[in-house]
């Protein structure tokens, strides 16, 4: 084994070490690079630096912060500093993949023996299948993830058999985007709503009690896995005054709402209101699939043989599903009674109440709109269908192409279908699609008109005990 | 490499009244910092089913770009729409003890809908799109920029403070601090997070449809654009 010959090169240098750092030095300066930085000024920089902070692990620092010459040093090293993030809220949201812990036995404190063939679910309840539903909007582009529609799914399923709120059907409505938080809602019937009987103040319309705006009971939760909080009936006040404002959500059902007008409560409020516009003039169904049931058509029910048509990538094969809200804030319009005519008159004429187009009507039917949440108003544009049309494919000849339409006016709101089955879906920030006309102020109070006269009376002499007195000296 | 760009991606669908969607894909090369501002060359794509695309030419003009920006309304969908844009010509001052002359024909401009496009995909990537973890880019000694393959999560990824704009750096700023969301006008981003998945989505609300995505669990972001392509300027009453 022949060792190896020593390197020329070293002895050459040490001899002339003396001669080589100028020049070495000289080489460091010198400008390379288009910024006009040089490798000295780079490695004295981020020695100083080290020296200057004394950080504990500095050989890892160095060499971080020479390769990106980030001679800030973001010190990361002290783990105490790192947030704990809130993992309970991550907690809550996996609760809902797990099993219900078995009741515990008062008498002995241990946990009853499951019997797997007994379990029987606390409530019974009906709902949609949210997973069809979800690869259905994943096709055309629309509505939430699937990942996230499985925790829906989850979160319908608790909801649903939650013994204490006994809901008979359950739909989950859609994801209402806040400036903090997001709301998820879901859309229920009660098996025992509850009947506030509430009087109402004279002058004001009446609040529909479980039918029209308030058919729907809403839950909403901003965490999945959390309990979902019963949202406050709607009022026709509420929703005349949202339709007047244009407000983002929170994501605090107890906050303020500060607009003008005056909105009549809270968020939780707002965000009822928002939702009942929003489902009367975006929850749609294929055209057919439901007929209008009774004598006055004021119910519908399921077509027995419903004939899927060939596409639903038409606005025309869809229809509204929900009754019609008109401008007063109610389904059903409220007339107030005539004032009593005083003698010798003729008693007054009673109101025209604004009449609605028929349940089930078309989206592509025109009607004169009074509210405005259902024509479409986009800027430099009049008229037309506020709707648009999704699909889930632009091959033209695929089959079994998941069609459907989504709402222009209502930003977020979609439906598809595919065969039998169609799903509705809202994803958005709750805001109309439309330029916001504020409200202008109200008139100027007029001006105290009686005559300013000069007063006689001395004012009241104060209390001599209540007087501050002076200081003395 | 068909485009001649170092990378390509995805803006998003800008979504129109009528016809499909238009998807927008933006491509950068040449990516350098040059005395605290972001220089680099981009050429922009679109495309209406996703498999055909093609160039979105420039418009440049300082007039063409504030006649165009004044259109307002949605895209159509159909590339080959045309807008037209009156501009009312100034009335010659009437000469004493003659009638005044009949005010002349505006003159009118006709701009294509690509053009429109064009703008509103400039803006959305000139003002959100540039959206990026701080810390994960580096500035190298020849001004390129480069990501930072060190780079460690997010320390606080729940707050605005952790992202920042790649394209905004304030004169005589260091090029690796950049512009944090939160100097921005308050209000105009949401944030939430999700501490299940540990991701947080930001959202402009001056841009609404624009999102960004962090998920602290495996170290990755990503932003798109779904939206009709106008800004929110009802946004001071909506806040």
């Amino acid at each position: 084994m022949a060792e190896p010959a020593p390197e020329p090169a070293i002895e050459v240098a040490g001899t002339n070490a003396q001669d080589k750092v100028p020049a070495a030095l000289a080489y460091l300066q010198k400008a390379a690079s288009d910024a006009g930085g040089n490798v000295y000024d780079h490695i004295t920089d981020v020695l100083s630096k080290l020296l200057q902070e004394k950080p504990d692990k500095p050989v890892d620092l160095f060499e971080y912060s020479v390769l990106t010459k980030k001679l800030a040093l973001d010190v990361k090293e002290t783990p105490v500093l790192l947030p704990t993030l809130k993992e309970t809220h991550a907690a809550t949201t996996a609760s809902l993949f797990s099993a219900p812990e078995p009741p515990i036995n008062p008498e002995t404190g241990e946990p009853e023996a499951a019997e797997p063939e007994a379990a029987e679910p606390p409530n019974e309840y009906e709902t949609e299948n949210v997973m069809t539903d979800a690869s259905l909007f994943e096709a055309c582009g629309v509505g939430l993830s699937r990942s996230e529609m499985y925790r829906v799914m989850l979160a319908v399923k608790a909801l649903g058999e939650d013994p204490v709120v006994k809901v008979a059907t359950v739909r989950f409505f859609g994801k209402m985007l806040g400036t903090h938080a997001d709301y998820y809602v879901f859309e229920t019937t009660l098996k025992e709503p509850a009947t506030p009987e509430e009087e109402t103040p004279e002058g004001v319309v009446p609040t529909e009690v479980n039918s029209g705006v308030n058919a729907y009971t809403y839950f909403v939760t901003t965490r999945l896995g959390d309990k979902p909080v019963q949202l406050p009936d709607t009022t026709p006040a509420a929703i005349v005054c949202a339709r007047q404002i244009k407000k983002f959500l929170t994501g605090d059902l107890d906050a303020h709402v500060s607009a003008y007008p005056l909105f009549p409560g809270r968020e939780a409020m707002y965000l009822r209101a928002q939702i009942a516009r929003i489902a009367a003039s975006t929850v749609v169904c294929p055209v057919g699939f439901f007929q209008l049931e009774g004598d006055e058509g004021t119910s519908v029910a399921k077509t027995e043989e419903f004939a899927a048509p060939e596409t639903y990538e038409d606005v025309a094969s869809w229809c509204y599903r929900y009754p019609h809200v008109k401008a007063q804030g109610r389904v059903e319009a409220f007339v107030f009674p005539p004032p009593e005519p005083a003698e010798g008159e003729e008693p007054a004429e009673p109101e025209e109440p604004e009449v609605s187009p028929p349940m089930l009507t078309a989206l592509t039917e025109a009607y004169d709109d009074v509210s405005g949440d259902y024509a479409r108003l986009v800027p430099g544009e009049e008229g037309g269908a506020p709707w648009s049309v999704v699909t889930s494919s632009m091959v033209p000849g695929v089959k079994f192409k998941v069609g459907g339409v989504k709402s222009l006016l209502w930003p977020g709101a979609a439906a598809v279908a595919l065969g039998n089955t169609f799903a509705n879906v809202y994803v958005g920030y709750g805001i109309k699609n439309a330029p916001f006309v504020p409200v202008p102020p109200p008139p100027v109070a007029a001006e105290f008109d009686a005559a300013l006269v000069e007063s006689s009376e001395l004012p009241t002499r104060p209390d001599a005990e209540t007087m501050p007195t002076e200081e003395e000296g | 490499m068909q485009a001649g760009v170092a990378s390509l991606s995805l803006v998003g669908k800008i979504t129109t009244s009528a016809g499909p969607d238009y998807l927008i894909a933006h491509g950068v090369s040449d990516a350098k910092a040059i005395s605290g501002k972001v220089h680099e060359e981009s050429r922009l794509f679109y495309s209406q089913d996703g498999a055909t695309w093609s160039d979105l030419e420039p418009v440049t003009g300082d007039e063409d770009i504030a006649r165009i920006s004044g259109i307002a309304g949605w895209l159509s969908g159909t590339p080959a729409t045309t807008y037209t844009v009156e501009e009312p010509v100034p009335a010659p001052e009437p000469v004493e003890g003659e009638e005044a002359a009949e005010p002349p024909e505006p003159l009118t401009f006709e701009y294509t809908e690509l053009q429109r496009l064009y703008l509103i995909a400039f803006s959305i990537i000139d003002e959100v799109f540039y959206v990026q973890p701080k810390g994960c880019t580096v500035v190298a000694a020849d001004t390129t920029i480069r990501f930072v393959p060190s780079f460690s999560p997010l320390a606080y990824p729940d707050k605005l403070e952790s992202y920042v704009h790649l394209k905004a750096v304030a004169p005589g700023q260091k090029s690796s601090e950049l512009v944090s969301l939160a100097e921005d006008v308050r209000g105009t981003w949401a944030l939430t997070f999700d501490s299940f998945t540990r991701v947080a989505v930001v959202r402009s609300l001056l841009w609404p449809g624009y999102a960004f995505y962090y998920s602290a669990a495996t170290n990755t972001w990503g932003k798109m654009y779904s939206g009709p392509g106008y800004s929110n300027s009802d946004l001071v009453f909506m806040l």
